[in-house]
This record gives C-alpha cells, structure tokens and sequence, in this order.
C-alpha cells in the first residue's frame, strides 16, 4: 500500500482502561476515498478505536495521523474528522437545516454560503422537502440522512460511521446500506466505518480489519476475509464454515481421523482446513470430487436455499445447497455429499 | 440537701406511697390520668425548669401528661387567635405586649383561681386584672463591656455618646425588649405612648453608634459574647447569667426608669381539660417554680414566697422599691401602636 | 380507567362520577392548602383598620396604604432586585456544579449529591447563627484575610446586605443545583461529542447546545431560588442588623408581632402579585428564546 496516499494512519494504538486493555497495538492505514470497515464481536474495541481517531478517547499509547500530521493529543474540535454516531446525535431544539448548518457556522461559513452548502447537503441526502422539520418529526431513516448531510457538509478528510445502520429495519438497513455506499463512492470520501455485522462489512467494505479484543487479527479485501480467513476465529466470524483438524501426507492427501479425506496440495504435516458451506453439494449436483455419505442432523430452509448440518462419521459438515420446489432432505436422511477440493482452505500454522 | 434532689426525694416517696396506697385511694390521687395538656414554650432553662418543677410534680401526683412546644411567643399568639374554633394550646405562655389581643380576641379566659392561691402573687405584678399568672418579670437595662467602655454608663440616652461608635447593639421593636427601651426613651424625652417622636429623636442620634439591631435575643446575645458589641440594652436575665458565666458586662439599671414586661400563663378558651389546666396553675404558683426560675436567671420572684438566703442573695437587685419601682406601661396602647412603631422604627434606622 | 374517564366526558352518567373521583383528591388538597387560605388572605387584606378580629367592611386601605407609602415601594424593589441577584448567582455558581454532578457516574454521584442536599436537613436558624459566627470578628473569615495580609485587624462583616445575600445563596443554591443536574443528566453527553465533531468548541457547544437544551431546568430553578429569596423573613432579619429590608420580614413583623393582619395580608397580596409578574416575564422570555425547540416538543 502506498504510505504517501493514506489520509488516516494509526500507529500502534493502546487503550487501556482501570484493568480492561479495549484496543490492543492497533495499525492501520486508510488511503483516499476507500472504505475501511472495522469488523467484530461486541466488545473487541472498535467504538473505542474509533472515537480516538475523532479525538473523544485519548489513547493510552501510539499515535493517529491525519493526511500526514499527528492529531494525537488535538482537542476533537480542531481535528478533521466528520462522525455519525450510533444515535446520530442529531441536536434536538435545531431544525434539520440548523443541525446541518451548525457546523458550517463554527468554521465560519458566511450566511450565503452556508445556506447554499446546507441546500447542496440536502439534495445529496434527498431531504430539502423537511429542512423544517425537527429530529424528533423525523424517521430513524432519515434522522440518518441528517446526521449524515450534517457531516458531511463539514467536507471532513475522514469520515466516520459507527454501526449506522443498527438502528434501522432489516429491510431500510439493506437499502440504505446501498445508497450510501453509492454516495460514499460518488463523492470519493474516506471512510473508517464500524459493524459487529459480517455480511454489512462484506458488502460494503473496500478493505476490512477483523478485531477480536482489542487487537488486529486480519485485513483485507472482502474476498479475502471469506475465501481465506488467516486464523480460526476470522474462519468462524465471517459467516459459516466446516472445521477439519487432520494431516497432510506426503502425497497432497489431507485425511482427518473421522475418515475425511480430500485432495490438498500443501506441505505436509498436521493442518487445519476449513471448507464454506457452498463447496459442499449433494453427489449429483457436482461433478467432480469425493463422495461422502452424510446424515442430516439439521436443515434450516431459508428459501432459496437450505442450510444442512450433516453427520459424515462423526465429522461435522455443513452445508448449503438449493432444492427447487421442496425442502430438500429430513433429518435424519442419508445423503451422499461432494466436497469441492478446490475450495477446502487450509489455514495458516501459529 | 439541695432543692433539687429533696425534691426528687419528696416525688419518689410521693409515688411509693401512691402505689402502696388502696386502690379507692390512688384512683382519687390519679385524677388526670390519660389527660394532655398542650402548651407553647419559651426553649431552653426556662422549659427545663418548668418541666422540672412543675409539670414533673404533677404527673407524679395525678398522671396529668404536659407537653411544651417551643416556639416564639408571637407566633403561639398568632396561631390561637387564627384558630379559635380548634385552639392548639390549652394554656398559653407569653408577654405583657400579647396580652391584650388574646384578652380582645377572647381567646384566652381569666385563670378563676381562689384568693388562697391569687393572693400569693405580688399585687403590682397584675397587670391584667384577672387574666393570666404572671410568672417572671424581665426588665430592659443598660449593658456595657467593662473591659472596653473606660467611663461607666447610666442611662440608655448614654449609648449615644460619641466614644461609642459602631459599637452599641439592641433589640429592633419586633422584640418586645426593643418596645421597653423605647417607651423609656419617649417618656425620659417628655414624650409618652401616644407621643413617641422624642424616642425616635433619641434613636437617630443613637443611630450612628449602633452596628446592628436584631430581633432576636440569641443574636444579641452573640453580638456581645463576641464583643462584636460593646454596649447596648439588654434582658437583665441575660446579663445576669453572662456575669455568671465570667464576662465582663455590667448590669444598669437606667436612669430613665426600670420598664419591664411580664410573662404570663393563661388558659386559652375552649379548652377540653379546664380542672387540669387549673391545676398546673395551682401548681406553678404554689410550687418550686418560681423559686427556681430565681435561681436560675436571679428573677425577682412575682409569688410572696420566701426564697432561700443563697437565692435572695442573687437576685437582680431592683433598687429600694423592688417590684414597685416598676414602670407601668399601657399594653393596650402599645398594642395597637406597635405596628406603626415598627414600620417607622424600620424606616428611621434602615 | 382513563377510557373510563374519557366515557365520562361524554356524559355517560356512571363514568362521569368516576371521573370526577379521580380528580377530587387534587381538588380537594388544592382547595384545603391553597385556595381556602389564600381567599382568607384576601379577605383579611380588605378590612378597615389595624385589627382582623372582629372586623366588618370592605376597604382598599390597606393597599392606598401599601402604594401610596415610598418605604414600603422601596423595600419592595430591592426585595425584587435582591431575588433577581440571588437567583443569577445561584445559577453563575450552581450551573458548573449540577452539570458536573449531572455527568458523574452515579456511584461517586452519590455522596456529592448528599453533600448538596445536607444543608437543607438543617434549621434555618442554625445555618443562619453558623454564618453569624463565621462571618465574626474572630471568625474564619476573617482570621483568613488577616492571615493573608488582606486586612490589618478583623473588620464587620455580616449585618449588611451582601451578608444577607450571601445567606440567601448558600441556602438556595441546593434547589439550583439539583433543578440543573436533573435536567442536565437528561441532555445526553453524545450531544456535546457531536458538537465538538462539528468544530465546536467548549464555549460554542455549552452556549448553544447545553444552555438551550437545560433552559426549562435553569428557569424552573432561577424562579425557584427567586421566590424563596422574596419570601424570605429569617434571614434579613437576622443577618441583616437592621439596615437591609426584605419585604418578607416586614409581612412577618406585620402579621406575628403586630398582628396587622390587614396590612400582612395586602402586603403578601402585593408581593404575590409582583412575583408572579416578574416569573410571567421570566417564562415569557424563555418561551421565546426557545420557541422554536418547544414547538417542537408540542407537536410530538
Ligand atoms: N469508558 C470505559 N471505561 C471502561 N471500559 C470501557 C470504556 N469504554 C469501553 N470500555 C471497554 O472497552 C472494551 C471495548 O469497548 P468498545 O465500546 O470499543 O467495544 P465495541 O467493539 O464498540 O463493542 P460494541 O459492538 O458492543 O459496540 C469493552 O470491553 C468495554 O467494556
Ligand atoms: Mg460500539
């Protein structure tokens, strides 16, 4: 990555509270107008890590950079970072159109220009018709799209997001996720944004880092989160997947004790493989690849697809496939399986 | 033996013989068991003496219960002419300058002792004819710190001599002390209580020496216990026992005359329990009480009773006359003056 | 039993008795502690003369009396002015204080608030005789403007107005602080991040997000702490060695040691009147400096 176009770096970020360590030697880079998304269960530190990039938090150790100077020990109010906050915090005795131009007035916009970049914001927001309105008149929806105009019409070199979607419906949380990721896009702004939701970071993420208390456990593209996981928990973390413990001989043949046996074409020695539920198909539905004869002990139908757990002598298997017109098997039905070698991931040695 | 615990003694044996007595008997000594009166109280030494010897002895020999709720002597006034249908007390305690009001409202009723018990009260003393038990006399003299006034004061016109200055303290005339001064100054001014302007004449040129009026006796108090004060007029009680207690304030009788104001106990009117209240009158007359009160504060004694030589010796001397050379004071007058007097005293010393 | 109580207002003969049920305590006490002896009050204040018992007439004496008189107009503005600079020193030192109590964690909230409300355990009287002593020649005070050179010997400190003004604050100042804090631990603390995100400095983000967002508990309080200081009688009268007049205590002397009932009660009268013109004034500027955030909280 190149160092010279990273508008915020990190730099071996601590915080420790009373006995509790929140974040844990953090590094990072994110470079012009990409999408950073920090990824992980409750609790492993991201809040935190965002809110001393803003400046709310003053890390125990190391050092945030913004566009090449340390803003470490800078009050909030002088760094340039816009945030939208989980709640959106939207100023509840202003209008939308005064919440938007609050900021604006601290920078010392003149009137007419601020009313021209409030007007501007919300268009980009599609918000003009309820300049008037207070936060309290508003939907969750568009209480987003406020706290979003107002931060942005900071034109910040940072934008923040904390799980700012959390607050919406299922079905508003998938719209608005695209929209705004378009709109990210569109004014090619940086962005470091927090989820606890893997299938949110995946969709909406350039770059993902997986925390796990406090510390970083990988970065990377999206496909390369899924497809490669480099330790057991990002594996488990990011969506669904079979765990194999077992060797590899000398002949590329990966067996576990549970009579698994798949083609792997790494050294040899003991290994951990993951495979994705979606390289497990019934027999007939791939070509190629071994044959196992599994025993489904669960099948979750989420409509066009199925989710099957299977019992392949005592190994756990899972599985998703797509059965037109029906359920696919019962539990406790034998079935015979295909593990695609292709995708069976081994996972890097500690 | 001293009074106190001969008078324990006398109540212990009182009650062994009570209980050893036949039963006919001790329902007839027991007249008020289960019966309560209710009185207002003065606070401190004066209550505990009353409870003491008066309402202590009367429990022991009727069951009679007498309970004291301290509160300003005004105020208990106040409260029983606003609620004469239900009145809070059934006896009242207060001053000359009360009396006159409770006797026009009605809401007091004469106390109807016998001559055997009424003839015991000194006949000057009397200032209402029938109507309340006048239990001390307090008088207002002239007081001054012998260690910080050189030259001896006599009179309260003295309090405006110029080495005074900043240094002279006294009542305002919402304390019926003030009113005492006051009246001494009108009439020593060839004024009287319908012409007071030689009072106030007096005042202002008191005025540029006084460094605080109070209404309140404990402020006073204060003021020359911390010799905020050098001079001023006082309650000869309270001189008396600041001599008592090592300081060095003088006690003068002024020139202008000795005016002095009673207090009395009275039966308010309606109430439940007149025998009871009979007899605790019966009680405070007849009794201990006032030779106690003389020991404690040096009163002059209102009763004929003769004290003991070590108390007599005490008392606050009242020149030649005693009691006699009292001032009369027309209370009725001052009573629908005072208001007048206060809102001009208010003014003129603001 | 609300649907109850709606169904009664529409006349449904049972529901209608239900209805009034629930309200009669309400009433009830309103009638027996405020209504009943403020309509005594009035009364008392329209009859002739210097007496209420055994009164007859109707009379505006009292209140020529009261107009007409320059002391008594006097004393009552400064009492106005004296209530209005109690409840703004009140507010100058009790608003840093119950917004920080406000954004304390309950646990350590907990024994500095027990520290604010203890002083209001206390008798008057007894916090009031307190000062007195502090305030002394020999007092704290006094030994500590020596101690510093401020002053050469101890001089007179209480028996003047600003004792009784400072009297008046420390014992007023709990009703302010708590009144902040409550509205204060309501404001919620992402709010002033969001500011400061917004560029806004320490003095922006208290001027136009904490101040208008606690307004309705600053002016709840600042009328609190000024119809306390107006109606006040203990302290000037102790405090204040004859110089200061409050009318509080003029009211007192009136009604307890002159028993000029007529004259306590047109003055109360007067005092009440004035009060509860300057808390309109005070509610109707507020009102329309925040107007517009309260709009908004009618139409939610
Ligand atoms: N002010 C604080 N004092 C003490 N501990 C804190 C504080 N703030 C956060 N922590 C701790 O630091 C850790 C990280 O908290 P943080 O809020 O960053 O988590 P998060 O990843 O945002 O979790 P979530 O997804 O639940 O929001 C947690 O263990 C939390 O308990
Ligand atoms: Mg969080």
């Amino acid at each position: 990555m190149d160092k010279n176009t990273a508008v915020l770096t990190l730099k071996n970020l601590n915080k420790t509270y009373d006995n509790t360590t929140a974040v844990d030697s953090v590094s990072l880079d994110v470079v012009k107008g990409e999408l950073l998304c920090l990824l992980g269960p409750s609790g492993c530190g991201k809040t935190t890590t965002l809110r001393m990039v803003a400046g709310f938090v003053k890390p125990t150790s190391g050092s945030v950079l913004i566009q090449g100077s340390d803003v470490t020990n800078q009050a909030p109010y002088r760094r340039d970072t816009g945030m939208v906050f989980q709640s959106y915090a939207l100023f509840p005795h202003m209008t939308v159109a005064q919440n938007i131009a609050f900021g604006l007035q601290n920078i010392g916009f003149a009137a007419k220009a601020q009313t021209e970049r409030v007007h501007e914001m919300l268009q980009l927001v599609e918000l003009e018709h309820l300049s008037k309105r207070f936060p309290a008149e508003l939907s969750g929806g568009q209480q987003q799209r406020v706290a979003l105009a107002r931060a942005l019409a900071m034109n910040p070199a940072v934008l923040l997001l904390d799980e700012p979607f959390s607050n919406l419906d299922a079905q508003l949380r998938v719209r608005l996720r695209e929209d705004l990721r378009a709109l990210l896009k569109r004014i090619r702004i940086t962005t470091l944004f927090v989820t606890h939701d893997q299938e949110e970071a995946l969709m909406f993420a350039d770059r993902v880092v997986v925390m796990r208390s406090g510390r970083v456990e990988q970065v990377g593209s999206p496909a390369e989160i899924y497809e490669t996981p480099a330790t057991r928990f990002v594996a488990e973390f990011i969506g669904w997947c079979s765990l194999f413990e077992g060797v590899v001989d000398g002949q590329g043949v990966f067996t576990t004790g549970k009579s698994i046996r798949l083609p792997l074409d790494h050294k040899p020695g003991p290994a951990t493989v993951i495979v994705r539920p979606e390289y497990v198909k019934p027999a007939e539905a791939l070509g190629s690849g071994p044959v196992f004869e599994a025993r489904v002990t669960s099948n979750t139908y989420y409509g066009a697809l199925c989710r099957l757990r299977l019992d392949v002598s005592g190994q756990e298997v899972l599985m998703e496939a797509h059965y037109p017109y029906g359920h696919g098997p019962s539990i406790g039905d034998r079935i015979e399986i295909r593990i695609d070698p292709k995708g069976a991931r081994r996972l890097p040695a500690h | 033996m001293d009074r106190r615990s001969f008078l324990k003694t006398t109540s212990l044996t009182l009650a062994a013989a009570t209980l050893a007595a036949p039963n006919i008997l001790r329902a007839q000594a027991k007249r008020f068991e289960g019966v309560t009166l209710n009185i207002n109280g003065y606070g401190g030494d004066y209550d505990r003496i009353l409870k003491e010897s008066v309402a202590k002895p009367l429990e022991d020999q009727t069951g009679l219960r007498v309970v004291y709720t301290p509160s300003t002597a005004s105020a208990a006034v106040a409260r029983i002419i606003a609620s004469p249908d239900n009145p809070p007390f059934d006896l009242v305690m207060c001053d000359s300058p009360n009396m006159p009001d409770l006797i026009k409202a009605g809401a007091i009723t004469p106390t109807n002792l016998g001559p055997d018990v009424i003839g015991r009260i000194v006949p000057s003393v009397r200032e209402f004819g029938d109507y309340g038990i006048p239990m001390s006399v307090a008088s207002m003299i002239v007081t001054y710190n012998k260690t910080l006034v050189k030259s001896p004061l006599t009179s309260f016109i003295d309090l405006a001599r110029p080495d005074l200055e900043g240094r002279v303290a006294m009542f305002n005339l919402e304390n019926s002390g003030g009113v005492l001064y006051f009246l001494a100054l009108a009439e020593a001014g060839g004024g009287n209580v319908d012409n007071v302007d030689p009072a106030f004449e007096a005042l202002r040129k008191i005025k540029p020496n006084i460094t605080a009026v109070t209404p309140s006796t404990v402020n006073l108090l204060q003021l020359f216990e911390q010799e905020e004060a050098w001079a001023g007029a006082f309650w000869d009680g309270r001189v008396f026992s600041m001599q008592k207690a090592g300081k060095p304030m003088a006690l003068v009788p002024p020139k202008e005359g000795l005016y002095a104001l009673r207090s009395y106990v009275s039966p308010v009117k309606g109430t439940k329990h007149p025998d009871a209240v009979k007899a605790y009158l019966e009680q405070l007359v007849t009794g201990p009480f006032i030779t106690e009160l003389s020991r404690f504060f040096g009163y002059v004694p209102t009763t004929n009773i003769q004290l003991p030589p070590d108390v007599a010796a005490s008392v606050i001397p009242y020149g030649k006359g005693g009691l006699e050379s009292l001032r009369a004071i027309n209370w009725e007058k001052v009573a629908a003056y005072r208001g007048d007097w206060l809102s001009r005293f208010n003014r003129e010393m603001r | 039993m609300r649907n109850k109580a709606l169904l009664g207002l529409r006349g449904q003969g049972e529901a209608s008795t239900a209805w009034m049920w629930q309200i009669a305590p309400t009433v009830m006490l309103l009638l027996f502690f405020f209504i009943l002896p403020l309509a005594g009050v009035v009364r008392t204040s329209f009859y002739p003369g210097t007496r209420s018992f055994g009164a007859e007439g109707f009379s505006f004496e009292q209140y020529l009396k009261v107009i007409l008189d320059p002391f008594y107009r006097s004393v009552l503005i400064d009492t106005i002015v004296d209530g209005l600079i109690v409840s703004m020193v009140c507010l100058v030192i009790g608003f840093p204080v119950g917004y920080s109590l406000a954004r304390l964690p309950p646990k350590q909230r907990r024994w500095r608030l027990i520290l604010v409300i203890l002083p209001l355990t206390l008798s008057l009287v007894v916090i009031v005789f307190g000062w007195i002593v502090i305030l002394g020649r020999g007092g704290l005070v006094n030994q500590l403007l020596v101690s510093i050179g401020a002053i050469d010997r101890p001089i007179r400190l209480p028996y003047n107005r600003t004792a009784v003004l400072l009297i008046l604050v420390q014992q007023f100042l709990p009703y302010m602080i708590l009144s902040v804090m409550s509205v204060c631990s309501k404001i919620d603390p992402v709010l002033e991040h969001a500011a400061a995100n917004l560029r806004a400095n320490r003095f922006t983000t208290f001027r136009r997000v904490i101040v208008p967002l606690a307004a309705p508990g600053i002016v709840s309080g600042m009328i609190l702490v000024f119809i306390l200081t107006v109606s006040a009688f203990v302290t000037p009268r102790l405090v204040g060695g004859g110089n200061v007049q409050m009318l509080g205590s003029i009211i007192y002397e009136q009604v307890i040691v002159a028993l000029n009932w007529p004259l306590g009660g047109a003055l109360a009268m007067v005092l009440l009147i004035v009060t509860s013109i300057v808390i309109s004034l005070a509610n109707l500027l507020a009102a329309k400096k925040f107007a517009r955030h309260r709009s908004s909280a009618n139409a939610k």
